[in-house]
Order: structure tokens, then sequence, then C-alpha cells
């Protein structure tokens, strides 16, 4: 069984629990202020849709022409509880919610399940240690989504699972499939060997092995995943604008997509809902954000 | 994969049976199609400048980051947080943002005097504003990873640098620069390969208008498959597209390649 040296993986060996903060003292520089310009006005473009967007929601509807560029005069908070209530072709906001809710928990088993075990047999096996498995994995996720968009429509068709949210699911999950078992891959073949010994001696092999040795001691990598498939899944667009027919089946994306249209002459009501469809991500994101970056690192380095 | 391959050679509208027709429709792509070397020019030129844009970008946070400034945590923090919406809302956004009639960018410009281009619907225009769109929301992750990478050079390497009185412009450009070369590298190719394939942000902002201005082969095949029931012709595209990811992947990779990273 090959165990990649962590100078290869370019990780720390133990970073397989909590994503470590880089030691800060690796950088002998010392605090350097003069690039707190140029970093703030970045920072200050990228909260500035967003912000923008919540300020908007709250202005009344002359005043988001009156006013572009000010504050609202006056909250109109009403406005979200508006935006909350007034249907979207058809379909309310907690639909929209639901849906996401629905579609992502079940890619998120999906890729979760299938790809830790497959990643744990190919790491303890022959065949996950040939190059060209690597290379396959590699190549999968580079492949761009198009290129099964249109059999994937018609074998949907034909099982009859156009509009389905379970399919949807299954669907998007397996397509980040390549990503998490060439994640949990690395950080399997990582994974201390006197351990498995240890509980090989003691009888335990196989399946038990597997969950109640290396799953609870890879806890870290199996967040990472689902936090990085996840955003991804939450944020799905293509393939469910491709196979999600009714609006009761959209999901959040599909929907705020949809505002544009679905609010004419209602601007404020345009911002407003929008704001709430950020609030989930959002919320999950200032809670969670050291786990986020940390499984985004770890994405990101293997990848 | 292979359906598409196959499909790829019929005139299937996506109703009933497909019919054979031959490579026709590749010939018709490349002879006949106005719209082929426009949306192939649109996607390559829009992947370099967003793959340069968000490598360079990230680069400089990364460094600016790994040069502590005060606050850098708190920078971190925001600056991921484009990463985490998702392309339709923010697309939904910028577009409103950027609306002459509705937006605030409009009147804040008059305010410096400028007049305004028609960002998204002006031809000359929308690619740039796209890739502005997509660099804003996706620097962080390479800027994720240059970080880390400056963060693994051994401080001993920088401490005997300065010990012999090197500036920090050749230690950026003598010790940084070289060790996180490859990083950089694999990281531009990625960011290149996978901005190939946008669609959600086009899509979503200008569904790859103002007339084709802004078609990109992602928007295309939908386009093509999905409004104008040609999927015999959108998977003919879809492989085309593979293909092209796959050739500019393997060059780069020959011409690029110092150290293999296997993975």
């Amino acid at each position: 069984m090959a165990i990649a040296t962590s100078e290869q993986l370019g990780v720390d060996a133990d970073t397989d629990d909590q994503p470590r903060k880089r030691s800060r003292k690796r950088s002998a520089h010392g605090l350097s202020p003069i690039w707190l310009l140029p970093m703030g006005a970045w920072a200050i473009g990228q909260l500035y849709p967003i912000v923008l967007t919540f300020l908007q929601g709250l202005k009344s509807r002359s005043e988001i022409f009156t006013n572009p560029l000010g504050l609202p005069s006056s909250p109109q908070w009403q406005n979200y509880s508006d935006a909350w209530d007034v249907p979207v072709a058809r379909a309310s906001m907690t639909n929209f919610g639901l849906n996401s809710v629905i579609v992502v928990v079940i890619a998120l088993v999906v890729v979760i399940a299938m790809g830790s075990t497959a990643a744990w047999y190919l790491a303890r096996s022959k065949l996950g240690e040939a190059g060209w498995v690597n290379g396959l994995l590699v190549a999968l996720i580079a492949m761009p989504a198009q290129v099964i968009i249109i059999p994937v429509w018609e074998i949907a068709g034909q099982l009859g699972l156009r509009d389905n949210l379970v399919a949807l699911g299954i669907l998007i999950g397996v397509d980040s499939l390549p990503f998490a078992v060439l994640l949990f891959k690395s950080s399997f073949t990582t994974f201390p060997s006197e351990l498995i010994g240890a509980a090989l001696v003691d009888g335990c092999r196989g399946f038990g092995l597997f969950w109640r040795i290396v799953v609870p001691l890879s806890l870290g990598t199996f967040v990472a995943v689902a936090i990085v498939t996840g955003i991804g899944f939450w944020n799905e667009y293509s393939f469910t604008l491709i196979l999600i027919g009714s609006p009761e089946h959209w999901t959040l994306p599909i929907a705020v997509a949809s505002f544009e249209g679905q609010y004419v002459a209602a601007e404020e009501l345009k911002w407003a809902a929008t704001g709430l469809t950020l609030i989930p991500a959002l919320v999950f994101y200032l809670v969670l954000n050291r786990q986020v970056i940390g499984g985004l690192r770890l994405g990101g380095v293997k990848g | 994969m292979l359906r598409t391959l196959q499909l790829s050679f019929t005139n299937w509208s996506g109703f009933g049976d497909p019919t054979a027709t031959g490579a026709s429709n590749y010939t018709r792509m490349v002879g006949d199609d106005p719209a082929f070397w426009k949306v192939m020019t649109n996607t390559v030129v829009f992947a370099t400048v967003v793959g340069l844009g968000t490598v360079g970008m990230g680069f400089l946070l990364a460094y600016a980051l790994y040069r502590k400034i005060p606050g850098g945590s708190f920078f971190k923090v925001v600056l991921f947080l484009t990463f985490m919406l998702s392309q339709a809302a923010t697309g939904v956004i910028w577009r409103s943002m950027l609306d002459p009639l509705l937006g605030p960018v409009d009147p804040l410009l008059q305010r410096f005097g400028i007049d305004a281009p028609s960002f998204l619907g002006d031809p000359s225009w929308v690619l740039a504003t796209l890739s502005v769109k997509a660099i804003w929301q996706f620097s962080a992750v390479p800027m994720l990873v240059f970080l880390a990478a400056m963060e693994d050079i051994p401080a001993s390497l920088i401490e005997a640098a300065r010990i012999d009185g090197a500036t920090r412009r050749q230690i950026l450009s003598k010790i940084i620069l070289p060790l996180i070369r490859p990083v950089v590298v694999i990281i531009l190719l990625l960011q290149f390969v996978f901005t190939m394939r946008t669609f959600d942000t086009i899509w979503v902002m200008t569904e790859g208008g103002p007339n084709k201005a802004s078609a990109v082969m992602g928007t295309e095949i939908y386009q093509l498959g999905f409004r104008q029931a040609r999927m015999g012709y959108a998977s003919a595209w879809a492989v085309v597209l593979t293909i092209f990811v796959g050739v500019l992947g393997l060059v780069y990779l020959k011409v690029f390649q110092r150290k293999a990273v296997e993975y």
C-alpha cells in the first residue's frame, strides 16, 4: 500500500482532524500595512453587491428609482415579509428552500457514502496504486458537465425521472463523486497503518474496520468534503435547469434567476427576494467559516 | 458520454428517434455556422481572461495576506463570501446592479462625469463585464492555495535571505515566485479549464447575447439543445468542447511541466 508522503500531499500529516490554522509564524515578514489599502478596496468591492441587495430591498418602490445610491430613507422591512409571502410562479419561497434542502441532502448522502467507501477500497487495494486511477479521477473532474447533459436529459426522460428532485439529487451527487473520491483517497492513504494493523489483530475487518476506526478518525476529511461539495450542490444551476420543470420543484438558484421576469415593476420585492435567498448561505458561512475555509483549502491543495 | 458522441452524429431534436446524419453536424459547424468561431473565440478569451484574472488577483491577495496585513483573518472571511453564493444569485444581482435604468452603477458613474456604456447590452463590453464578475466571484480559491503554498516555504529560507541583506522584492522574486511556480501553473490550468465550462453566470446574465456576443460553448450547447431542439447538433458541440479542453490541457501540461505533481 503506497502511502504518499506529506510533502507530496502538501499538507501536514495530521490535518486529518481539524483544519489546522497554518502556523502564522511561518512567514518571516512582519506586519505590512501598505497592503491594507488595496485589500480593503477589494473587500469593499466584494461586499458591495451583497450589501446593496439588502439595502435596495429596504427601499420603497419609488425610492429605488429616485435614490439608487443612498441608504434607504425609511427602511421598509415589510418588503421582506412580502417577498416571502408573494408566490413566484405559483410556488412559494418556502417551497424553493425546501427543494434546495432535499436536493442537497440527497446529493450529500450519495457523495459521502459512495465516495468514502470507494476511496477506502482504492486506498487499500492494489488497483488504487495504479497511476492511471488518479489520472482517470482527475480527467473525470475536468470533464465539462455539458458533455453528459444531453444524454442525461434523454435517459431521465425515458425513465420518467424528469422533474424529480430525488433523481436530481442523486445525479448531482454522482457528478461530484470523482472529486470526493480523490479527496478521500488522499486522506485514507495516509491513515496511520498502525491503527489499521491493531484493528486487524483484534479481528476487526472489512466494513467494521472502516466504520469504526477510519470514519471517526477522519471526521475532518468528511466534514471538508461535505462542505466543499455541499456548497456546489446548494448553488447548482445547470442540471437543475435542465431536469426540473415545474416551479413547485424549483430550487433556490433557479428561482432567483427567474426573479427578473417574475417581479416586473416590483423592483423592491425583487431585491428583497434575492436577499432572502442569500441568507441561508450567508448564515451558514458566518457560523462555519473556519470549517469552510479549511475544507476549501483541503480541496484546493489536493486539486 | 459515449451517448453524446453517438448523438453528435445525428440530427435528433429531442423528441422521437434520432436519425443518423453522419458527420454533417461537424462539417456544418466548422464550415457553415458563423456562430461557431465566434463562440469558440468567446470561450477561449473568456477563459483566458478570467483564468489569468483570478490567478493574478489570487496571488496578490495571497501575498498581501502572507505579508500579514492587520485584520488578515477578517479579510480571509470576507473574501470567501462570494464563492459561497450561487452564480445564479450573484448573476442576478450584478445584472440588476448594472441595469442602466434601475441600477446604482450608472448613477454612480454619472457623478464622476462618466457616461457609462451599456455593460451588458453593448457587444463590445459584454464579455469584459462578465469576466470582471467572474473574477470578482472566484479569486478566492487560487488565493487560498497560493497562501498555503507560500506558507509552506520554510521560514529559515527567508531568514537566511534576510540576513544576507535581500530586500522584500528580491525575496519575492527570487525565492517565493520560483518556489510556488508549479502550484501557479496547475491552478492556472485548472481555472482555465473550469472557466471554459461556464454556463450559470453567463446564462443568467445575458443568455449569450446580445446576438451571441457573450455566447460561450457552455451556453451554446444549452441554447442549441434545449431552446432550439437541435440535440444532435448540440451534442456535436459538446464533443468539440471536451476534445478542445482535453487537448488544451495536455498541451499546457507538456509545455509547462517542471515537476509532475501526482495525485
